[in-house]
């Protein structure tokens, strides 16, 4: 643009030769920036999630020296008719995780919040301790978690109960498996949303308590009308976050019970794993899968983006 | 302690004392001041006081014991009496504080009656000055400071198993005081060949061994080589490297072009590129992996830098662009008006301002390829198998060495911790993508 | 309707003064204006009557009760702020029928007065929409309504009218006029635009550097500054204010220009300066006339406003003395002129204590 001329009228005619030799448009730098990026992203996001979707729609395995065999929407209707495949299973156990963990965390981590909002001597210390947990890698959180659950080697039960005696088999019972796994998420990820609501509400403008208080407001109506509606996109973004890496979940769950006892807590993507790259590596199969997973994470994203431009509205 | 059958564990009355010798020094020292006395004499009460408190509270739990029967449930009854105690010793507490005299007056007072001896000399309001309510953040701030204490517990009992010996780090019940070795680490990075005791007679006439020898040498083994542990630190670290420093050079050009050019549709292509970050590893991975064996590229360093550099790719824009964008352009306007080309100003503009970014843009990026385990686990099998896979995968002879898994996690943490703290400041742009700016 | 008392009030932050110990009544009825430069402790002073910030030391009485430890809702005050500080989630309506529902009044008093205020404030249209889609002149009213709706004792304002357009600080500034004048509620003011400060307040309350430094009605404040940071800081521009050496009903302002002083001066300033000594003569731009005997200057610039034009007169030293001459009259730059001062409308300053020196008033 105005560039291409000013320089050259301000300057004498040797930088003008020099300018001319470097000077390259707006346009090809724009296409040179962002071409790499886009492909790198094409070939390795994009040009998959169509080939996985063509395979869905065939009955092919990797190790099979077959060619993809065209079955249409077989593999769709086997995962989800199909009783003995129990497919239905690892989607409530998803969909059970889910709930548990994104409330859990949102509540620990809301009140974690609110107890971090006054600043205090050493808070700003203690608020970086707390947010380690979620840096760590969430395969080696599962792995020294299931040391820490060992009922009789482990400290979690020494420290929840008197002695081992009474303590509970955490990994071996398929209800408490689970609620192992939730747990270690929610010390994981609830510094996540302590951090995203520490910001929310540092952002609340202080002359809104401030005329609350001349009002005569209570400390609920403070909280309800004044804490709750600023920090709630910030909640809402939270939860939609916690939501998608819930339905990814798959690290933690392979370090801490590799989805044992049984299945109990086997989620799709530990499910997935196996149906792919273990056992009899049923591609096309698993691929209908993860397409079923894709869709459901899509889904509920856009859940969630309506409700958070509700609040934004409101 | 005191004859008394205390329903808890020794750490846990431990952790009730600290807690309530805290709550005392930080609400005691409130009074002690708003009446006019000096701070230190609050302090000592507050601490006398918070020992007596944490005292009165196992008198109570132990009191209230019965409890557990009635709600039939050994954690939830220790549970209901923990905070039924605390209720009450809070109480007594806060009903204590009115005896508290005033302080002589000392000097002439110009307040008002009902106000704090000791001049505010900080912005507050008046309600704020109030001892109930500094009372109140004082035990806000101990429960916090507690909280966190447990939270840190598995983080720091991971570092402790490090240090143990084998049989330390399964003993039952759990060892709290340990003698630490480097038993762990060491067999973490070796492979070793067990010995007999003749060889092991041998082997202690030897002078040429160095400590590492000694140490496995106790347990009867002989260090014959190093782990693949090692090959496999090696692969993360190249692999890491690689892929951050390319999907940061790749993110910064994009970056730059979203953050200074009209690109058509760029929201949508925007979109398109934080999408890509949502969909779960494992629904790629399949296609990636039938490509990645016809390319050959299956278990090679380059398909794991391309995969990893990709997989960046979404988030470095995103974190990158948000920091551009804060840089005004009219330093470039400048620039370019001053006869620079628009690359010369990127280089000498842009680049050193948006440092910053690029710092944490590229530690987070290497934090996610250091970390990351899924693809790892599927793509590779050995030759370019990074560390995450293969920590579950360190099996001693009798059972699981935990105290190689704890070494492994441990080393592997650190570099983490220590990012965290540095990059504080940025952790909340880290894991939002940048979607959410911190002051 | 209240008095607000304040007795040795003041902050520090840390080790610094933001408000030094200042004494202040504020009559029943009255409107009273807090101005100064920013920073200069105004807002905190409004904030320590209010609550919103606690005292270091001093007492505050209101309607004869000692309020300096009483939380902010116990006052029996209102706080209009500058950012409306509007409940974002409730409608307008439910926004000023909140202090009403928190003292627990009847849902029926409570519908008749907010009808009352809304009536009064012109915003019934707005009602049942959230303050959100308002305009800035509009929220300031919902504020208003806010506050009024209570009937408290005084009303308490912080740069009300900072955060509007100029379009909308005018009809404001009138409106807020026109309720005190209708109320007859006690108000204290902040700003630090001296406009509003002369055409609003009863008494004006001139604050710098953390002391007060006058406290008068507009007009007093304006022509009878107590001292040269008055003198400088109200009017725009100030009053124009020259060094100068007095000895025998002359002041010399340099060599060759002096000023006889005004017969009725001559006494105090004997008497004051013990017959000779440096003083600062100030005066008005509007009490420069330009004619063709007075001290002589030259034009140095000339700044054409509306129905008048402001010459800045060269003394030849350093100062500048602004003149206010009719716009008819065309002075181009450099010309040389005289000008005479308008006898009741000059002052004098110490220039050690900067106070102003007073006149006695003899019979």
């Amino acid at each position: 643009m105005s560039q291409l001329e000013m320089p050259a009228v301000a300057a004498g005619p040797a930088y003008r030769r020099q300018n001319q030799r470097r000077q390259m448009s707006d346009r090809t730098i724009t296409h040179l920036f962002i071409w790499p990026t886009l492909i790198l992203l094409i070939l390795m996001n994009i040009f998959p999630l169509f080939y996985s979707l063509y395979l869905s729609f065939n009955d092919y395995s990797v190790i099979a020296n077959e060619p993809p065999k065209w079955v249409a929407l077989d593999n769709y209707e086997k995962i989800l008719t199909n009783e003995r495949s129990r497919y239905w299973h690892n989607f409530t156990v998803t969909g059970k995780y889910a709930v548990l963990s994104v409330g859990l965390q949102i509540v620990v981590g809301f009140g974690l919040a609110m107890l971090l909002k006054e600043k205090f001597a050493g808070s700003g210390l203690i608020t970086t301790l707390i947010l380690i947990p979620m840096m760590l890698s969430p395969v080696v959180v599962g792995l020294f978690w299931k040391l820490i659950f060992d009922p009789s080697k482990g400290i979690f039960n020494h420290l929840i109960y008197m002695n081992a005696t009474g303590g509970k088999e955490w990994l071996s019972d398929p209800t408490l498996a689970l609620w192992a796994i939730v747990i270690v998420d929610v010390w994981m990820w609830s510094p996540f949303v302590v951090l995203l609501c520490l910001s929310g509400l540092s952002a609340i403008p202080s002359y809104l308590y401030e005329a609350a208080a001349i009002d005569r407001a209570s400390g609920w109506f403070q909280f309800r009308r004044i804490t709750l509606p600023q920090v709630m996109p910030l909640l809402l973004i939270a939860v939609l976050f916690r939501t998608i890496e819930a339905f990814k979940q798959f690290d933690l769950v392979m370090g801490l019970t590799g989805g044992t006892p049984g299945d109990a807590t086997e989620t799709v993507s530990v499910r997935l794993y196996r149906e792919a790259f273990l056992g009899k590596f049923k591609t096309g199969e698993s691929s209908a899968l993860a397409y079923i997973v894709l869709i459901i994470i899509i889904a509920v994203s856009n859940l969630y983006i309506r409700a958070l431009n509700r609040t934004r509205e409101g | 302690m005191f004859g008394l059958d205390i329903p808890l564990p020794d750490f846990w009355i431990a952790y009730f004392f600290v807690f309530w010798v805290l709550i005392g020094g930080t609400t005691a020292p409130v009074m002690f001041r708003h009446q006019g006395h000096p701070v230190w004499l609050g302090v000592l009460t507050g601490g006398v006081v918070g020992v007596i408190s944490g005292v009165v509270f196992m008198v109570l739990l132990t009191v209230l014991k019965p409890l557990a029967d009635v709600v039939d449930d050994p954690f939830l009854g220790i549970l209901v009496s923990i905070l039924i105690s605390a209720v009450l010793i809070l109480i007594a507490l806060g009903w204590l504080r009115r005896f508290v005299p005033l302080a002589r007056a000392n000097e002439v007072v110009t307040l008002a009656e009902g106000g704090p001896r000791a001049p505010v000399t900080y912005s507050t309001r008046v309600d704020k000055v109030d001892p109930s309510w500094l009372s109140v953040q004082g035990i806000r701030a101990t429960v916090v400071v507690m909280l966190a204490v447990l939270s840190l517990i598995p983080v720091v009992w991971m570092g402790m198993t490090a240090f143990k010996s084998r049989a330390d780090a399964v003993a039952s019940p759990p060892k709290v005081i340990f003698e630490p070795t480097m038993e762990g680490f060491i067999s973490l990075l070796t492979k070793r060949r067990q010995l007999t005791d003749a060889q092991i007679a041998e082997y202690k006439q030897r002078e040429d061994l160095a400590w590492y020898d000694e140490v496995m040498l106790k347990r009867g083994q002989a260090i014959i080589g190093q782990s693949d542990y090692v090959k496999r630190l090696r692969n993360s670290l190249i692999i890491a490297s690689v892929s951050t420093v390319l999907s940061v050079t790749l993110g910064l050009l994009s970056a730059y072009a979203f953050s200074r050019f009209r690109i058509p549709g760029e929201g949508d292509l925007l979109f398109f590129i934080l999408s890509t970050r949502m969909l779960p590893p494992v629904v790629v991975t399949i296609p990636i992996f039938l490509m990645y064996r016809e390319l050959g590229l299956y278990d090679t360093h380059i398909g794991m830098i391309l995969l990893y550099t990709a997989f960046n790719l979404s988030f470095s824009v995103w974190l990158l662009k948000g920091f551009i964008d804060e840089i005004p352009r009219e330093y470039e306007e400048a620039a370019l008006v001053d006869g620079y080309t628009r690359m010369q100003a990127f280089r000498k503009i842009v680049l050193p301002q948006a440092v910053t970014g690029i710092a944490a843009t590229t530690v987070f990026s290497f934090i996610f390829a250091w970390n990351e385990y899924a693809f790892a686990l599927m793509l590779t099998s050995d030759k370019a198998r990074t560390a995450p896979p293969s920590i579950p995968s360190v099996l001693g002879t009798g059972g699981i060495e935990w105290a190689a898994i704890a070494a492994g996690s441990l080393g592997f943490l650190i570099p983490v911790v220590i990012v965290t703290f540095s990059l504080r400041r940025y952790l909340l742009r880290g894991v939002t993508f940048g979607a959410i700016r911190q002051g | 309707m209240a008095t607000i008392e304040l007795q040795q009030v003041e902050k520090k932050f840390g080790d610094l003064h933001a408000v030094k110990p200042m004494d202040l009544t504020i009559h029943d009825g009255e409107f009273v204006v807090l101005l100064g430069p920013s920073g200069c402790g105004k807002t905190t002073t409004l904030r320590m009557i209010s609550g919103l910030e606690a005292v270091t030391g001093g007492r505050i009485i209101l309607n004869g009760r000692d309020v300096t430890w009483a939380h902010p809702s116990e006052r029996d005050i209102a706080f209009v702020f500058q950012f409306f500080a509007l409940y974002s989630h409730l409608t307008v309506r439910q926004n000023i029928a909140f202090p009403l529902q928190a003292q627990g009044e009847s849902k029926e008093t409570i519908r008749q007065r907010v009808a009352e205020v809304a009536r009064l404030l012109r915003i019934e249209h707005v009602l049942d929409v959230k303050p959100g889609s308002l305009s800035g002149g509009d929220r300031q009213r919902v504020a208003l309504a806010r506050a009024l709706v209570r009937r408290p004792a005084a009303f308490l304002m912080d740069e009300p009218l900072g955060a509007l357009d100029a379009e909308f600080r005018e009809t404001m500034r009138a409106e807020i006029k026109r309720l005190h004048i209708e109320q007859h509620a006690t108000t204290v003011y902040v700003t630090h635009d001296q406009i509003e400060a002369m055409a609003m307040g009863d008494r004006i309350v001139v604050m710098s550097d953390a002391v007060v430094q006058q406290v008068g009605t507009p007009a007093q404040v304006y022509h009878d500054p107590a001292n040269l940071f008055v003198a400088h800081f109200i009017g725009s521009p100030g009053m124009n204010l020259i060094k100068g050496r007095y000895a025998a009903g002359t002041v010399h302002l340099r060599e060759g220009v002096s000023y006889p002083v005004p017969d009725f001066w001559v006494s105090t300033l004997n008497e004051v300066l013990k017959g000779e000594g440096d003083v600062i003569l100030g005066f008005r731009p509007e009490a420069v006339t330009v004619n063709s005997e007075g001290m002589p200057a030259t034009v140095y610039a000339t700044d054409l406003h509306g129905g008048y034009t402001m010459l800045h007169l060269d003394l030849g030293g350093e100062e500048i003395v602004h003149a206010r001459a009719p716009r008819s009259v065309h002075y181009p730059i450099g010309t040389a002129v005289r000008f005479a001062l308008e006898p009741a409308m000059v002052r004098f300053f110490d220039p050690v204590t900067e106070k102003a020196i007073v006149r006695e008033v003899t019979a």
